[in-house]
């Protein structure tokens, strides 16, 4: 029994035939070859395979495939553009935030979510934020400290503006952060 | 070759429920899938919620909290209205797994996985929540206190789909607590949790208080230990701050000695039985002491020789 499904992947939409036992992440990687998206228990434990379904962090590996139908999903495939790297991405770079680097797409869409809902964390807010994705090597002090220094360059460079709450249950205070190339990111917590 | 139904109401669901035995609703999938994958379950098909509309909606209201199928910890912990009248279960939702767990497993999952480690489910029973269960028959309604009946088992009959949860409004000055001991403080699950609803009149005399244990026990326990504190004086008003009355910490040791007695902890890879019935009466007075400060907001004043 395979099923069609529609899936907005970093915007771009495809249309798969899946299993219903096939997870999110087997999609991602085997399907639409999008291999950034790591799969390192496959049960939920790592975060290594954590993207954005409609802007909220899951791991992709708890997730049919087909659940997401119809769903908006960002990977780290997504996070670059044309005009070179996220702040994120930068920061990790600048700060030694990866070593081995098998964790580091997680780690980066978790602390995207983090960032486009609340752009000034604390310590104690990066470190909950992160705390479902493991890191064997750096002893998270660099990623802490990658992600501190990101929301604080994205604070010098953006306009943040209140947007309306889309779904009950979300956080009351979410925002939407228009950067400085003057559009909204996606995941902003509306579903699609 | 596993079926996957798309229902677009819960009438549909419990159709399908009875039409397909075998069928299992699959609501955040966190159980579910790792389960599945891992070879550890064998299912025809699974019921999808994701169709139905609204089915995810948490309800505030005179009439109390109404958590639905597809409910998210996340939901559940993100509402403000949650940590002001029923701080017990939002500590709890805040208690599971990560984030990316949070976005996706249910309260109403988590009660139907039925573990006796279910951190919400202790939240849910000192709060006396009713569990609404829905079949092709018609609706009816269960106590939590009645809903578990061992480890991974509940009252639920086959063809049957838990269509609510409904949370009774606060019944007083209301303060909650959930402590969760276990060796990491996120991914992880409880090694002993203790929950705890109180509730004072505005004399700061508890008009009742409940305490309800995860991991100790086949079930979540909901144990009598409340009744050391129920009626007790706890606290004296005093324009604005809250005076703490002496004896406290021996109605709180005595409700710990009572939750401890009511528990039957087995040892496992997670820490033995003896581990746990020493961290039972630790987790418990914490809950309880954090309970009443949220019962109690404000300063509090401590006179000379009163411990706490
Ligand atoms: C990494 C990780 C960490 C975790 N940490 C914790 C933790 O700290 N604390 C904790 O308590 N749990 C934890 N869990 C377990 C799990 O996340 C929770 O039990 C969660 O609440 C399950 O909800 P779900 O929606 O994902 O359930 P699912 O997996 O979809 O379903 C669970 C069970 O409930 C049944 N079910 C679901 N909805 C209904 C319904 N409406 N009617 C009837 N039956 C239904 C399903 O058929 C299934 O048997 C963890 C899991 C993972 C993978
Ligand atoms: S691969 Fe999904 S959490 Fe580890
Ligand atoms: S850099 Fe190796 S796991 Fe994090």
């Amino acid at each position: 029994m395979s099923i069609e499904i529609t899936l907005t992947v970093n915007r771009r939409e495809y249309k798969v035939d899946v299993e219903p036992t096939r997870t999110l992440l087997q999609v991602l990687r085997d399907d639409l070859a999008l291999t950034g998206t790591k799969e390192g228990c496959d049960a939920g434990d790592c975060g290594a395979c954590t993207v954005l379904w409609d802007g909220r962090p899951v791991s992709s590996c708890l997730v049919l495939a087909v659940e997401a139908d119809g769903g908006h999903i960002e990977t780290v495939e997504g996070l670059a553009d044309e005009q070179g790297l996220h702040v994120l991405q930068e920061a990790f770079l600048e700060h030694g935030a990866a070593q081995c680097g098998f964790c580091t797409p997680g780690m980066l869409m978790s602390a995207k979510a983090l960032l486009d809902n609340n752009p000034h964390p604390s310590e104690g807010e990066i470190r909950t934020a992160l705390a479902g994705n493991l890191c064997r090597c750096t002893g998270y002090g660099k990623i802490v400290a990658a992600v501190k220094h990101a929301a604080e360059a994205m604070a010098a460079s953006t306009i943040t503006a209140l947007a309306p709450v889309a779904t009950a249950g979300d956080t009351p205070s979410e925002r939407v952060v228009v950067d400085h190339r003057g559009e909204a990111p996606e995941g902003d917590g509306a579903h699609g | 070759m596993l079926e996957y139904h798309r229902p677009a109401s819960v009438e549909e669901a419990v159709g399908v429920l009875a039409g397909r035995p075998g069928s299992v609703v699959l609501a955040g999938g966190t159980d579910l899938v790792p389960a599945y994958r891992a070879g550890r379950q064998s299912v025809r098909g699974y019921v999808s919620l994701r169709g139905i509309p609204g089915v995810g909606e948490l309800s505030v209201g005179a009439d109390g909290l109404v958590i639905r199928p597809l409910s998210t910890h996340a939901a559940v912990a993100s509402h403000p209205e949650v940590w002001a009248r029923w701080p017990a279960l939002a500590w709890a939702c805040q208690s599971v797994g990560s984030v990316q767990v949070r976005n996706l497993g249910t309260v109403v999952g988590n009660i139907c996985h039925a573990s006796p480690a279910a951190d919400t489910a202790s939240a849910l029973l000192t709060l006396g929540a009713v569990v609404e269960a829905r079949s092709l028959q018609g609706t009816r309604d269960i106590p939590i206190a009645e809903f578990f009946l061992g480890s991974g088992r509940t009252v639920l009959q086959p063809g049957e789909m838990v269509s609510a949860i409904r949370v009774p409004p606060p019944a007083g000055l209301g303060g909650g607590a959930y402590v969760k001991i276990s060796p990491r403080r996120a991914m992880d699950i409880a090694v002993v949790g203790a929950a705890v609803s109180l509730w004072l009149d505005e004399n700061g005399r508890c008009l009742d208080c409940r305490v309800a244990l995860a991991s100790v026990a086949p079930v979540p326990l909901l144990t009598g230990a409340g009744a050391a504190v129920v009626g007790q004086q706890l606290a004296l008003p005093h324009d604005g701050t809250w005076e703490l009355v002496s004896g406290v910490h021996d109605i709180f040791a005595q409700a710990a000695q009572l939750a401890t007695e009511a528990a039957s902890p087995i040892s496992d890879v997670r820490a033995s039985a003896d581990y746990r019935r020493a961290m039972i009466p630790v987790a418990v007075r914490r809950a309880l002491w954090q309970a009443l400060g949220r019962a109690t907001p404000g300063e509090w004043v401590i006179r000379e020789g009163v411990q706490a």
